[in-house]
């Protein structure tokens, strides 16, 4: 339970959607605790579950096996208005409200680079795992972690630029 | 340095995960490079915004409530914590005190006979394991680096015994997972292999030879000059032998032929 945020915010990037999203941590709860004989006291826990999260959502949904919601994706509006409904812990005063408004924009910019860029930068950005630790989860080399994520952010950058202030000390 | 070779090196430093020759390097760019100074303000910057829109992310409370029974349930349905909550349940309530001693012994007298039980058959278990494995019954958390997993195996028994090392890459086959198991209270390690379509699950533990089961067939390899044991339940095929204290058992729907042929690491030719 204690990494139930972590994980739900990783599966809710990756999947770009909210039901996409439940389904990927139900399924790695399920999994984990039929498999909990694997994980060695000690480990990273947190770690092991994004694993698990991560190539259950690499089957399911790369390898086109489940489709996504398409109902969330698909019109225009929809598509508009999905990243500015996202649940918030914390309503409250302006400049919450702000950080809100930032996080659909973040929220749009990532759901639009590519898988492989994607993933890197929810694990270390957003989850914050180390590169050896993003590897070990993506079973990819830890130069691999840092060259999607140099790519990754310089495409959200692009993406993000008409968004953002020119000059990062301002925000 | 030029600009083109910062820019992943600027990624690391961001991430606070260059070495220290690489983060010398990088530095001293930036000291004479501006626009990749710049780089490195904004990806910090972006960073830290990427961070702050995922606590936007909250768990739905439906969710964590579901989460939350399932792994209360799973916790209630051990035996260990049926017979403690028991326990507790007795300790709070007062007219029960005095009946404290009796429920102690006879807890002592139930997990003596519970040791006592006839142990279970080790080799229809551990085929039991492979099917559960090989149908999705039980999730496998896949791993890279075949030596990390050895290392971890052996680790996960204080390194009393390792997992036996099989190359299988002639026959295609690659370790993919593993994991620890108790069965009839022995420790035994679980390593899969997959690879071209088949999956073969190796089993390791301490034992002799009188952990052959007593329907196996028996057959002794001249050049190796040990004994393996074939036998089979369901369909599902073992293969035994044994290196010094340690038993081998390699399990598959493969045939009991290309299995052996597997297990003395020579190419069954049909």
């Amino acid at each position: 339970m204690d990494h139930l945020d972590h994980l739900y915010r990783v599966a809710f990037y990756l999947t770009k959607n909210e039901e996409d999203a439940r389904d990927c941590v139900q399924e790695t709860y399920a999994r984990a605790l039929g498999s909990y004989r694997q994980f060695t006291l000690g480990t990273n826990l947190k770690a092991w579950l994004t694993r698990i999260l991560y190539n259950f959502f690499f089957d399911a949904y790369t390898r086109n096996k489940h489709t996504l919601a398409v109902d969330l994706l698909e019109t225009a509006e929809h598509k508009k208005n999905f990243w500015d409904t996202l649940p918030s812990a914390n309503p409250g005063p302006e400049k919450l409200i702000l950080q809100q408004e930032l996080a659909a924009k973040i929220g749009d910019a990532i759901s639009k680079i590519p898988d492989e860029f994607r993933a890197p930068i929810v694990l270390v950005d957003m989850g914050d795992f180390s590169y050896q630790e993003a590897a070990d989860i993506l079973s990819c080399p830890i130069g691999t972690i840092r060259s999607r994520l140099s790519r990754g952010r310089r495409l959200l950058e692009k993406l993000l630029s008409e968004y953002l202030v020119q000059d990062p000390k301002e925000r | 340095m030029h600009c083109s070779e910062a820019q992943e090196l600027i990624t690391g430093l961001v991430d606070d995960e260059l070495t220290a020759i690489e983060k010398a390097a990088v530095e001293e760019h930036l000291a004479e490079c501006h626009d990749c100074t710049a780089q490195f303000e904004r990806e910090m910057a972006l960073k830290r915004d990427i961070r702050l829109a995922a606590r936007a992310i909250a768990v739905p409370q439906d969710l964590r409530e579901q989460i939350a029974k399932r792994g209360a349930k799973l916790e209630s349905d051990t035996w260990a914590t049926r017979v403690i909550s028991s326990v507790r349940e007795w300790l709070a309530t007062a007219r029960l005190r005095p009946i404290y001693g009796f429920a102690v012994v006879a807890l002592v007298v139930a997990a003596w006979l519970f040791q006592s039980r006839p142990r279970e058959d080790i080799p229809t278990r551990i085929l039991a394991i492979h099917e559960s494995l090989v149908s999705g019954k039980t999730a496998l958390v896949r791993v890279n680096d075949a030596a990390q997993l050895r290392q971890e195996l052996t680790r996960a028994v204080e390194s009393r015994f390792e997992p036996v090392a099989l190359d299988l890459s002639k026959f295609k086959l690659h370790p993919v997972a593993g994991f620890a198991e108790k069965i009839a209270n022995r420790d035994v390690l679980v390593t899969v292999y997959e690879g071209d379509g088949s999956t073969i699950t190796c089993f390791t533990f301490l034992g002799g030879e009188a952990d052959a089961p007593q329907d196996s067939e028996r057959f002794f390899d001249p050049d190796k000059r040990i004994n393996f044991y074939g036998f089979s339940r369901a369909g599902v095929n073992g293969v035994m032998h044994r290196e010094g204290n340690v038993i081998c058992i390699l399990v598959s729907k493969i045939s009991p032929a290309e299995l052996l042929a597997v297990a003395r690491g020579k190419p069954h030719h049909a």
